[in-house]
């Protein structure tokens, strides 16, 4: 597989289990993915803004975000992003523990790309990553990097 | 039209997914830019087209949570 082919996701995400059965499961899928992780808002904000040690940080294909982080939450991670003329083009994913309609209409209002809410059982959680996969990695057309 | 959906506040919310022939860097770049929530190049031919399509109900109308009518 060419580099060129080798998707960067970054995961912002502060459970260590989320983010090891994250990990799992893309490793199953493609191992031509190389998964990046924020543990918390600012981390993420950083790290797209190559900040600090995240100077030499790979701009990611695509974010996936959990919108109850410490620092900064996802929701102002998510709101971020979208007005940030040079960010606002990454698919931002969100995944989250609420199904609360108010954050499910908050996110698409902020443009969240999509809003997932996280099944507890792995087996679902692991058929939720290779349709995100699916849909993103092989069928979408993203916008080339710069 | 992508344009006109994302700048209205009671229809931004609404998922607005592109499914189009062209594959042109420029039209990807600038439906992301007026935040079209996926751009999928439409497949010429009919069984690749019936996959796209399964994978956009299995993806938006089974596994994503959309937001509520009003």
């Amino acid at each position: 597989m060419s580099l060129k082919s080798v998707k960067k996701l970054l995961l912002v995400e502060d459970n260590p289990i989320d983010i090891q059965r994250t990990q799992e499961a893309f490793r199953d899928i493609n191992k031509a993915v190389e998964l990046h992780v924020a543990s918390d808002g600012g981390e993420a904000m950083a790290y797209l803004h190559r900040e600090g040690i995240h100077a030499d940080a790979p701009r990611p294909d695509i974010i996936l975000l959990e919108l109850n982080l410490p620092k900064m939450d996802g929701r102002e991670v998510l709101a971020q992003i979208k007005k940030d003329d040079s960010l606002k083009m990454i698919p931002t994913i969100i995944l989250a523990n609420s199904e609360a309609e108010a954050d499910i209409v908050k996110c698409y209002q902020l443009q969240a790309n999509t809003y997932f809410s996280k099944p507890a059982q792995s087996e679902a959680f692991t058929s939720l990553i290779k349709s995100i996969h699916d849909f993103w990695l092989v069928k979408a057309k993203l916008p080339q990097q710069r | 039209m992508l344009a006109h959906i994302k700048e209205d506040d009671k229809l931004k919310g609404i998922p607005t997914v592109i499914l189009t022939t062209s594959e042109a860097e420029a039209d990807i770049v600038k439906s992301y830019q007026l935040q079209a929530n996926s751009y999928l190049s439409k497949p010429v031919q009919l069984d690749a087209f019936e996959t796209l399509v399964k994978s956009i109900n299995d993806y938006w109308l089974v596994k994503a949570s959309l937001p509520q009518q009003k």
